[in-house]
């Protein structure tokens, strides 16, 4: 308990920090958005009407404080491109990107954990290599040429879906998810690679450990070992090693939906770099930030709540 | 141990393949990367054109290899960025220790935790787009995590006996931290060099097929790609040659690095 609390206030120092970078990081840069959306010719009353409007007048610790404020309330302040609430803008791209991320950490987890215990179990033997130099393979495969080359296939050749086409979450839930599968294996397919090499190492790792001996000596099949006593042990780090990969997924999501033309937080993002429309990044920096935060969190208990060991360790500090 | 030297020998392969390309690319290329030519927009690949034209008519071989090229020049600048730096942070943190080591180190774990992706875009939106942009933002990404195994290597590196006679013998911190102790990690730093070379290649890849890095009519094979999403239905060779090349690049790389 003591331990979950110093982890929360962890968190929030943390989300703190990351709040005082996101805000400060776009003062500073010289093409500031009243310029953007004026045009550079613009009149110098109108920019200093417009730089009041926008509060942009005032010293810097004074509109963090302020614009801190307006954010614990929801209030991400307006977007200058499309004129209109950060914050109803940002939750309403939110369903896309967590939607596309959950179906590939589903599809990760489903497909990665059995490959692995199969690729440790046959070590050395032929699908063991053929899985290895697969495993290679699609880790150098940048997740958005593999959506490309899944468009080509699926979309162009067996016209499966429509390419660049999108049916909303309300509209059709059927077709959301249609449409969503594909770009959620792009992601999930690199991410299936490395997880299965992460988790046949961990697994080779702990079969010549001496329980393993013992209880080969003992007399238990292989296979017995494996899924009664190393299985066990051999998860346990791959459940922080699948922490890091959801928030790389979340961020690797960015990418993808550009592949497929998808309305989530990732397009927002690039077109709001392009485009200087800083309240929009802020927020959706600090949306991706609080996600990742919170999911590295769940992650660090649910490890404690399964290897005991570690909480003992944690509490003799 | 055949298995080993099999995917050793595929490894080397790819890389001598890609490295031909590139160092050939320097000097020579078939045709004019970005000499657009109206007749021969979009051909299939052929004899005159091993990879096709593009939507300019401009030969794909020819851009692949200049692409490479650029690619493979912002992925070094990185990991040069990376290495020296996370190195000198390493280096001075894991051989003194003490509070800066820690604060350092709190802040190292704060910034890995983020996925890079969303680092680099937020640096990006700072020092705005373009291809020495992207250097540097992908630079400062990288350093943090030379610099954790840097420090990790030279706090074993420095309770070794040789360090302690070098002491003894009346050598400087400067001469110990990077005549007597750097050599012995190199075999570890390259492997981290060839890792991170291999990111900073995706990297590069990512934030160029996004619009964010290398600006048109430079080539870079993820810039290709991006142009090459629209024409996906009457071209598809155009997205294949770029992105087979990064895929035998970064392939190739991690194997060799795997059974070095």
């Amino acid at each position: 308990m003591k331990y979950i609390i110093r982890k929360i206030s962890t968190l929030i120092l943390t989300l703190f920090i990351v709040s005082i970078f996101t805000f400060t990081a776009f003062q500073v840069i010289p093409g500031d958005s009243v310029l953007s959306t004026l045009g550079m010719d613009a009149s110098p009353e109108a920019i200093q009407a417009l730089r009041q409007e926008r509060g942009l007048d005032e010293n810097l610790a004074l509109r963090y404080g302020r614009w801190l404020g307006n954010v614990l309330q929801g209030d991400f302040g307006k977007s200058t491109q499309y004129n209109m609430e950060v914050g109803a803008l940002v939750s309403s791209r939110l369903t896309v990107t967590v939607w596309l991320a959950l179906l590939s950490i589903i599809l990760i987890i489903a497909i990665s954990i059995p490959l692995g215990i199969l690729s440790a179990m046959k070590e050395g033997g032929i699908i063991d290599r053929m899985l290895t130099l697969l495993t290679q393979t699609m880790m150098a495969i940048p997740p958005f040429f593999l959506g490309m080359i899944l468009t080509l296939i699926f979309g162009i050749c067996l016209k499966w879906f429509v390419p660049g086409n999108y049916v909303s979450f309300s509209e059709n839930k059927g077709k959301f998810f249609a449409y969503l599968i594909y770009p959620a294996i792009a992601m999930a397919i690199p991410k299936i690679a490395m997880t299965v090499k992460f988790l046949r190492s961990s697994i080779r790792r702990q079969m010549h450990l001496e329980y393993v001996r013992t209880a080969k000596s003992k007399g238990n099949s292989k296979k017995d070992i494996l899924v009664k006593h190393v299985l066990k042990n051999a998860l346990i780090p791959v459940i922080t090693f699948l922490g890091m990969i959801i928030a790389d997924v979340l961020a690797g999501s960015i990418i993808v939906e550009q592949v497929f033309n998808l309305p989530g937080l990732g397009r927002l993002l690039v077109v709001a770099i392009s485009s200087r429309d800083y309240a929009v990044v802020q927020a959706v920096v600090l949306y991706i930030a609080a996600i990742v935060v919170v999911i590295n969190l769940f992650v660090d208990v649910l490890y404690r709540i399964i290897d005991p060991r570690i909480s003992k360790e944690g509490g003799a500090e | 141990m055949r298995k080993k030297n099999l995917n050793f020998i595929l490894g080397a392969i790819l890389i001598g393949i890609v490295l031909l390309l590139v160092l050939v690319g320097i000097f020579y290329t078939p045709y004019d990367p970005n000499a657009m030519n109206g007749s021969i927009k979009n051909t299939a690949p052929s004899f005159a054109h091993w990879f096709g034209t593009d939507n300019f008519g401009r030969d794909i071989f020819s851009r692949v290899m200049e692409g490479s090229r650029t690619t493979f020049f912002v992925a070094i600048a990185t990991v040069a960025i990376g290495t020296i730096v996370g190195t000198l942070v390493g280096a001075f943190t894991g051989y003194y220790g003490g509070a800066l080591d820690s604060v350092l180190m709190r802040i190292n774990d704060g910034i890995t935790s983020f996925p890079s992706i969303l680092l680099t875009l937020v640096i990006i939106s700072i020092f705005g787009i373009g291809k020495y942009n992207i250097i540097l933002a992908l630079g400062i990404v990288f350093i943090p995590s030379f610099a954790r195994v840097v420090r990790s290597e030279y706090m074993v590196q420095k309770e070794m006996d040789y360090v302690k006679m070098a002491k003894l013998m009346g050598a400087s911190d400067i001469r110990i931290l990077f005549i007597h102790i750097l050599p012995n990690i190199s075999s570890m730093l390259f492997s981290t060099i060839t890792i991170g070379f291999n990111n900073a290649v995706l990297a590069e890849a990512g934030m160029s097929y996004l619009g964010l890095g290398v600006q048109p009519p430079d080539a870079s094979l993820g810039r290709m790609l991006s142009e090459a999403q629209a024409y996906l239905f009457s071209a598809p060779w155009y997205a294949i040659a770029p992105g087979v090349m990064i895929v035998i690049t970064v392939l190739g790389i991690s194997l060799i690095n795997e059974e070095r």
